[in-house]
């Protein structure tokens, strides 16, 4: 609960102004009480008594308006700077995940964390916190008074409240458990909405409307059956806890009233002694409710801590921070990596060497290795120490958001931002002054990147060129538009080291074609190291030097005609797409 | 996304963007909009009788409650002040009864109303799905996704929550505040007078309070939504944002959305807590009148204690709801903004390929004649992809269609397949319009496998099947074998049982292609509709897709927007279309001899050796 430490001063001072309120609040009755028994008294005085505590609790009344209001205003935004900042802690965490992380689990799963459980304990804290609090207060120095008065009444009053704990906690597992039963579901029906609106496309020509919505309604009824169990754990809890507070009265009504008649204790003790039952009550009625919205919150966090307690591999960064040597030129050099996934060895002892300004392709069936490869450069593959050296230094030595910011990527699967087209493209810049994209050069630059991915022509086009709004909310992108967008932001960013892992694939070879191309005497100007896997040998015949990787092994390194030469893998790959055209 | 000023271009934009936004928040304010309520009404009507039963509980409720006081009242009256013991047992005793009534009644009342909300609820999730699934493929374009899930879930939630904590005990409070004013007014009508000589004060309260929530209310939805879809999209392209270690950027980012969020919260609150104070003061205010008024006539003996006691207890019980009435006004407009959002939503009458006229089958195995008659589409008005198309496909032909990227290849098979209309012409099978064939009865006869397809989390199983009552374990393994996707059945010891991800994500995306060409040959349809995947894929691969192809086409009638050469070499007939229109058609040989565009084509090919694919 460290995460909570911040709030705490505001909680407390909440707190203070709360029992401010209460000490005020329960000043009335006691006001009450002297003016009744004045009057019994039918004294001449009385009147002046009454109208003194009349004004006296006018006055307290105001007071304690303008306390209650600051006590409210503070704990309630206690709360939400709880979610605040607890969403803001989760999503950093989320943006440390390894891509394993998304590949189990769903991005309506995660939302539904951030939004939906957050939000219950944001209720426990807000609405919570104030209640407990209150409750407390209200009792301990409701108790004290009562006893004042009449130890005798307030025992036997007070004797139903130990039932209220004993019941409340016979609730509060099954509040629990199904509180996070129906958080689950609801989890799991965001999954099934997303996946079925991302498909609906293959839904509607496959006529497959009816048969997800039969599934969609088995989740639906589901969900109902859960949510009905909950109504029925929180229903009896009110009515209890009313009845038994209710019992108070009724206790003083009879007892209290003997004790009146037998000259015992005074009217308006009486009237002041129900009225702080009274007092009482509201706390013990919101007991039931606070106890649903305590487990729901607890329910809620427990699903949040999940993510939260999630270990970072990424977190690395954040330790090592520490300024430490630049990294040189774009050299690549690797040394024995071996990867295992999932209990596979796809990289067995690989070693390679590149140096600066080259661009190698890397060639081979699927499962090679080849997409491995490239992940263990960029970082989201753990590799051991001693095996990857970027510009002379040891990979796994390197913060990772510095190795990407020296290793650029356009992967086959481009993902666009819902924004503009330039926005996408100089997403990956990182100097603060490159994000005004606006600027005359900026803009330039932009054009420049755009124009060696081959957009020209679809820029032109397009309603607004670089300005249209392309991804969810705007334009929707072919599939090769959206790879050329993503090459551009590779580009834009001018990393050191460019990985294109089969970027183009979605790109008709001819296209390809003039994309190579242009892009040829670009990286070879800044002298950038270049990796690029595809599987079009017209690709990569180009390259300084091709790769080929058989099972997790380099099975054949050379340049086009040499390999061609070697009659190997890539030989055969080569005559296999030569029969193919 | 960005902070970035925009330029005048995208300046111009946001602004009109915004503006609608505006409009359509504008309508957020309302907490009871009488249209609104009805049709929520609408949804329970068929739980009609437990709302009914929860309705009739409630007076009861109140009278039970409101008995109390008074009993209150004729115990200190009648015995306590002037010590009569005999009959306070009796009091006791229906006291006791009236709190046992009072709970008993609101507990049902409170599971019948949730209970039928809760039913209705459900049923209008379910009803907003099938809608939405039902909508056409140009309003999925539009919409983000993470909008419409959240119109499914939590704007649903928020209707819920007006069942268990709104609406229906809204009406339980008017009744009780009316029973409370009768009973005090009968009572004794000059203190009564007294006591609420401050409550106009709160009508005041209460116009303003409510002027300032529903600005809040309106900005704090705005920034929830922003909130949610950065989220949703950002979640979603994560590893983008590591890949060019961009997580500080959007983390900053974030942050502001964030805050912006929470700033919008802390206006309600405040307004909140104020009148939460206010009417807790006014209570308070109504003791003192009470007091002061009251003492002087008890002094005076025109008063008894009783009715005072009994008009401070009323008092607590008028007071209470009122004071409640923030957190219950909170829930309402939450209740109407989502309300709203959804019917909004269901109203949205974009149906995916309706039916024209009472429709009539298609004879049951009839050679399919296609045909396309002056067709035009534009997916924005100004911009015409197509441009009256006519074009005619025998029973049984296989028909490539080439050209570049933009001529309008993919718009062609997506009419076909009504996943879009066309804004003229029609398209004809077997001599009927598409319009007026039954629904359902297009797409199984036609078959549509696309360029990315799409695979559902589940099962290899429930991928190939996808429902069709006739796909067998053996028929799916078939099927999978014929288009070379049989070694994803033998890798794996589950076989058809083996699981798949979300969208696929754990088969490749030359696994996944095959995946969908089993399953278009399970459902094994009279024509076949292919958008051949520009994506390469490895050698290996390569060939069994393209094995798959072969084993698709076979007997059918198959329009295919061909890349690969073996494709198109093995139609009947060319489909070269060019800026919206059939440039050319013939056979290979007749089109290279027309020296045209695709004879172009070729030649470019021709000169990129080991390129196997031509757009």
């Amino acid at each position: 609960m460290a995460r909570m430490r911040p709030e705490l001063p505001r909680l407390a001072a909440g707190a203070l102004f709360l029992g401010i309120t209460n000490a005020l609040g329960m000043a009335i009755p006691w006001l009450l009480r002297g003016a009744i028994d004045a009057l019994t008294t039918h004294a001449a005085a009385a009147l002046a008594q009454v109208t003194r505590a009349a004004l006296f609790i006018l006055a307290l009344a105001a007071a304690q308006a303008v306390i209650r209001t600051a006590s409210r205003v503070v704990i309630f935004n206690a709360g939400r700077n709880i979610e605040y900042s607890l969403r803001r802690e989760l999503f950093n965490r989320l943006t440390l995940q390894p891509p394993s992380f998304y590949q189990t689990q769903t991005v309506g799963d995660v939302m539904s964390r951030l939004t939906n459980d957050l939000g219950a304990v944001r209720m426990l804290f807000g609405p919570g916190v104030l209640n407990i609090v209150n409750t407390a207060i209200v009792y301990g120095t409701g108790v004290c008074l009562l006893w004042s008065m009449s130890p005798r009444l307030t025992t036997v009053a007070l004797l139903p409240f130990p039932l209220i704990v004993l019941f409340g906690r016979l609730s509060t597992r099954r509040l629990y458990r199904t509180s996070r039963d129906v958080q689950d579901q609801l989890g799991t029906m965001s999954t099934t909405i997303v996946e079925d609106l991302a498909g609906i496309a293959t839904l509607h020509t496959y006529g497959l409307e009816s048969l997800r919505r039969e599934r969609f309604d088995a989740l639906n009824t589901e969900y109902f059956g859960r949510s009905l169990r909950l109504v029925r754990a929180r229903g009896l809890l009110m009515p209890v806890f009313a009845l038994i507070a209710g019992g108070g009265t009724l206790i003083v009504l009879w007892m209290g009233g003997r004790e009146v008649i037998a000259g015992r204790m005074s009217v308006g003790t009486l009237v002041a002694f129900n009225a702080y039952l009274v007092y009482l009550s509201w706390p013990t009625l919101a007991l039931g409710w606070v106890m649903a919205l305590w487990q729901r919150g607890i329910a809620g966090w427990v699903r949040v801590r999940e993510i939260l307690d999630r270990e970072a591999p990424a977190d690395r960064d954040d330790k090592r921070e520490a300024p430490g040597p630049a990294i040189g030129s774009g050299a690549l050099r690797i040394r024995n990596l071996s990867v295992e996934r999932g209990g596979r060895q796809v990289l067995d002892q690989v070693s390679l060497d590149i140096a600066p300004g080259q661009t190698v392709a890397i060639a081979g069936r699927t499962g090679s290795g080849k997409s491995t490869l490239l992940d263990a450069l960029l970082g989201f593959v753990a590799v051991p120490p001693g095996t990857i050296f970027i510009g002379g230094r040891d990979a796994a030595q390197i913060p990772l958001r510095r190795l990407r910011r020296f290793v650029g990527y356009a992967p086959q699967e481009a993902f666009l931002f819902s924004a503009t087209v330039a926005e996408n493209i100089a997403f990956g810049k990182h100097d603060a002054a490159d994000h005004d994209i606006h600027g005359v050069a900026a803009e330039k630059a932009i054009r420049a990147a755009a124009d060696t991915a081959g957009l020209a022509r679809d820029l032109a086009v397009l309603p607004d060129g670089l300005d249209t709004l392309v991804g969810e909310r705007g334009i929707t992108l072919s599939g090769g538009q959206r790879q050329r967008v993503a090459l551009a932001r590779a580009l834009y960013a001018d990393p050191q080291v460019l990985i294109l892992d089969d970027s183009l694939s979605a790109v008709d070879a001819e296209t390809e074609r003039d994309i190579l191309a242009r892009l040829a005497p670009v990286l070879r100007a800044r002298q950038r190291t270049t990796l690029m896997v595809s599987h079009r040998v017209a690709a990569v015949r180009n390259a300084d030097r091709i790769i080929v990787m058989d099972g997790g092994r380099v099975a054949e390194v050379g340049t086009h005609d040499q390999l061609l030469a070697a009659c190997g893998v890539y030989a055969s790959i080569y005559e296999e797409q030569g029969a193919a055209a | 996304m960005t902070n970035a000023p925009p330029s005048a271009k995208t300046g111009a934009r946001t602004s009109a963007k915004t503006s609608a936004t505006a409009a359509s928040e504008d309508l957020l304010g309302k907490a009871l909009d009488r249209t609104l309520l009805r049709r929520i009404f609408s949804c329970v009507w068929p739980y009609k009788r437990l709302l009914l039963a929860a309705l009739l509980l409630l007076p009861a409720a109140s009278a039970f409650e409101l008995a109390q006081p008074y009993l209150l009242k004729k115990a200190i009256d009648e015995h306590i002040s002037i010590g009569r013991l005999p009959g306070l047992d009796r009091l006791g005793l229906l006291y006791l009864l009236m709190l046992v009534g009072q709970y008993g009644t609101g507990f049902l009342h409170l599971t019948f109303t949730q209970i039928a909300g809760q039913r209705a609820m459900n049923d209008l999730r379910a009803r907003v799905y099938g809608h939405t699934m039902a909508l056409t493929q140009a309003f999925f374009d539009r919409t983000p996704i993470g909008r419409l899930m959240t119109r499914m879930t939590s704007d649903i939630e928020s209707l819920t929550e007006m069942f268990s904590s709104g609406l229906v005990s809204l009406a339980g409070d008017a009744i009780k505040l009316t029973f409370i004013l009768i009973a005090i007014f009968s009572l004794d009508w000059r203190l009564a007078l007294f006591s609420m000589v401050s409550a106009p004060l709160l009508f005041g309260v209460a116009a303003i309070f409510r002027r300032i929530v529903r600005e809040a209310f309106r900005d704090i939805r705005t920034k929830l939504a922003r909130m949610n879809s950065f989220l949703q999209e950002h979640l979603s392209g994560m590893k983008v944002v590591q890949a060019f270690a961009q997580e500080s950027l959007v983390a900053d980012r974030f942050e502001v959305i964030n805050r912006d969020y929470r700033q919008a919260n802390a206006r309600a609150i405040g307004a909140d807590a104020a009148l939460y104070s206010i009417v807790e003061a006014v209570g308070s205010f109504a003791v003192a009148g009470l007091l002061w008024h009251g003492g002087a006539r008890i002094h005076g003996g025109t008063l008894t204690f009783g009715v005072l006691v009994a008009f401070i207890e009323y008092l607590s019980k008028f007071f209470a709801p009122i004071r409640d009435l923030s957190t219950k006004y909170t829930v309402m407009q939450q209740a109407m903004a989502a309300a709203e959002r959804v019917f909004a939503l269901l109203d949205t009458h974009e149906p995916d390929a309706p039916t024209t006229t009472a429709a009539r089958g298609l004879p049951a195995s009839s050679p399919f004649h296609v045909e396309l008659d002056h067709v035009s589409f534009a997916y924005r008005a100004d911009n015409p992809v197509m441009k009256s198309v006519s074009l005619g496909i025998r029973p049984g032909e296989t028909v490539a269609i080439v050209g570049s990227s933009g001529a309008g290849k993919s718009t062609l098979v997506r009419l076909l397949c009504r996943l879009y209309e066309p804004t003229a012409g029609r398209l004809l099978l077997s001599g009927r319009d598409i319009r007026t064939l039954p629904p359902g009865e297009l797409r199984r006869r036609v078959v549509m496998v696309a360029q990315d397809p799409f695979l559902f989390s589940g099962t290899i199983a429930s991928n190939i099947g996808l429902g069709a009552q006739a796909a067998t374990p053996a028929r799916m393994t078939d099927a999978a074998v014929r288009v070379g996707a049989g070694h994803l059945l033998t890798r794996n010891p589950e076989g058809l049982d083996a699981s798949v991800g979300e969208r696929g994500n754990n088969f490749s995306a030359g696994e996944r292609q095959l995946l969908s060409f089993a399953r278009a040959l399970c459902r094994d349809p009279e024509i076949l509709v292919l958008d051949e995947a520009t994506a390469s894929v490895d050698p290996e691969t390569e060939r069994l897709i393209e094995r798959g192809i072969v084993e698709l086409m076979r007997g059918r009638t198959s329009i295919v927007i061909a890349h690969r050469f073996s494709t198109i070499a093995r139609a009947d007939r060319i489909v070269v279309m060019n800026d919206g229109q059939v440039a050319e058609e013939g056979t290979h040989d007749q089109l290279l001899t027309k020296d045209g565009v695709y004879a172009h084509l070729h030649r470019l090919q021709g000169a990129g050796t080991g390129a196997n694919t031509l757009s």
